[in-house]
């Protein structure tokens, strides 16, 4: 007997914790986690112009783009993507979750190759070679599309081989510039923007050659059978007004020169 | 994937477990027989990683042992070893978090030992570490032993800490449970359920040893 009341007390009590969390009407909006700040600033200014019209909450989950995109494709719920390949809009189109006219590109970004402040400098990737970079961050190629780029950068460089052996594989962009924060590793290809974001603790050493890798682009995807609302965030963006938000952050604006 | 993964995290767990065994067994023993002050708070500070989320546990390492951390950094200045990505962050991540685990096994199996025994061998002339090793750890050898397995199992399982501070590097530190987690994140279906199946093995195989050496002799 008193078993079965703490069972309906934990029920209820479960029940009661399940409640507050995020309603069936949210907008759900994955991003690509580099691009995740000026995107919630975006969101921000979306909900300020759409005032007092019933714009329901906005949750926004940020991760490595194709990590996010698969959850998506699996039937994970979802108004709205921004993914940092076009790869993965590609995918998203692919599997039947949006239609190939619901896509825009919202900006570009830029590789580099960076260093802990204070760090060992470098002007050249051939100088990775050298055993003093004991350890290089890269993100997973298979989890964020900047492991993809980093990976063509550094294949054209005739380095993959090379360096496969002091290469430490992060989940996304962000972790890719983390390690390289708290100087766990010796040296790292992250996005422009990322680097800025922590400039007092990173330093950039040169920029990477983008004619050998992938073109970088930001794309939004709005996916099919979402709430009415995602497709007027999706129109936002997409405007001149949503994209020069991405431009005042440090991205490239896209079309931009190749 | 999986082969080098299970290997890995078996010798972690074993060399991982081997560490605990000693410790925990030496602090059980200080516990359920010492009499100073600051005891409880001590049993508390030990049982801290069991409690806490394995997050913040492996925060608390990085914090103290990454290149930049409070006994890392001039272990890389002196010696250009550092701990985070390597072999000996898993054992260390799973040593930490198992350690409590074998603390308490050890203080029940200790404080089940009737006192006069103790006294006697005193009486007989015996040391303090003399009654540890020669009455103590025999006497509660059984406990002990489930502590150990219990341990193990939990070593074996170890997640959070791990990929914090050794990372998530196929072949290197990728042990059972980062390998089903990188699985699942790839969309690898197949790897993750052969994986977990395997993991499950095990789990499993630890639980029936401790429930034989539970059965009174």
């Amino acid at each position: 007997m008193r078993g079965g009341r703490t069972l309906a007390l934990l029920i209820a009590a479960l029940a009661a914790a399940a409640a507050p969390g995020p309603r069936g009407d949210d907008l759900v909006v994955s991003t690509a986690i580099s691009l995740k700040e000026p995107l919630l600033e975006a969101i921000d200014e979306f909900a300020i112009s759409a005032a007092g019209q019933g714009l329901p909450r906005v949750d926004v989950h940020a991760g490595g783009s194709s990590i996010l995109v698969r959850q998506v494709v699996r039937g994970v719920p979802g108004d709205l993507v921004v993914v940092a390949s076009r790869a993965d809009a590609e995918h998203l189109v692919q599997a039947g979750r949006a239609k190939r006219s619901s896509v825009c590109v919202l900006a570009g970004n830029t590789l580099v190759l960076v260093v802990p402040r204070g760090g060992p400098r470098l002007e050249d990737l051939n100088q990775l070679r050298e055993p003093r970079f004991e350890r290089v961050a890269m993100a997973h190629p298979r989890a964020a599309p900047l492991g993809r780029y980093t990976a063509q950068a550094l294949e054209a460089a005739g380095l993959k081989g090379p360096l496969e052996a002091k290469r430490i594989p992060a989940e996304h962009a962000r972790q890719v510039v983390d390690y390289v924060v708290r100087g766990e590793v010796d040296a790292a290809v992250v996005y422009r923007t990322d680097a800025a974001r922590f400039a007092d603790r990173v330093s950039v050493a040169f920029e990477i050659d983008p004619t050998l890798h992938d073109p970088i682009e930001y794309i939004a995807v709005l996916l099919d059978d979402g709430d009415p609302w995602s497709e007027r965030l999706f129109t936002h963006l997409c405007s001149e007004t949503g994209r020069a938000r991405f431009e005042d952050a440090g991205f490239r604006p896209w079309p931009g020169p190749r | 994937m999986a082969w080098p993964a299970l290997k890995l995290s078996l010798t972690v767990a074993l060399v991982a477990t081997s560490f605990v065994v000693l410790s925990g067994t030496a602090f059980g023993w200080l516990l359920a027989r010492g009499r100073f002050r600051g005891r409880e708070l001590l049993d508390s500070v030990l049982m801290l990683p069991l409690v806490l989320p394995p997050t913040v546990t492996g925060y608390y390492l990085i914090v103290l042992l990454g290149r930049r951390g409070l006994v890392g950094a001039p272990l890389y200045d002196l010696t250009g070893w550092s701990i985070p990505f390597s072999w000996s962050a898993c054992v260390i991540a799973a040593a930490v978090v198992a350690h409590p685990l074998m603390v308490r096994a050890a203080r029940g199996a200790f404080e089940s030992i009737d006192s006069r025994q103790l006294l006697a061998a005193a009486s007989l002339g015996h040391g303090g570490g003399s009654i540890f090793l020669r009455i103590g750890v025999p006497l509660a050898r059984r406990g002990l032993a489930a502590g150990a397995v219990l341990s193990f199992a939990r070593a074996v399982g170890e997640f959070g800490a791990t990929l914090l501070l050794a990372g998530n590097i196929a072949g290197r530190t990728q042990t059972l449970p980062l390998a089903i987690y990188e699985a699942l994140q790839l969309g690898d279906d197949r790897a993750a359920l052969v994986l977990s199946l395997v993991l499950t093995g095990v789990s499993l195989a630890a639980m029936a040893g401790i429930s034989r050496l539970g059965r009174k002799p």
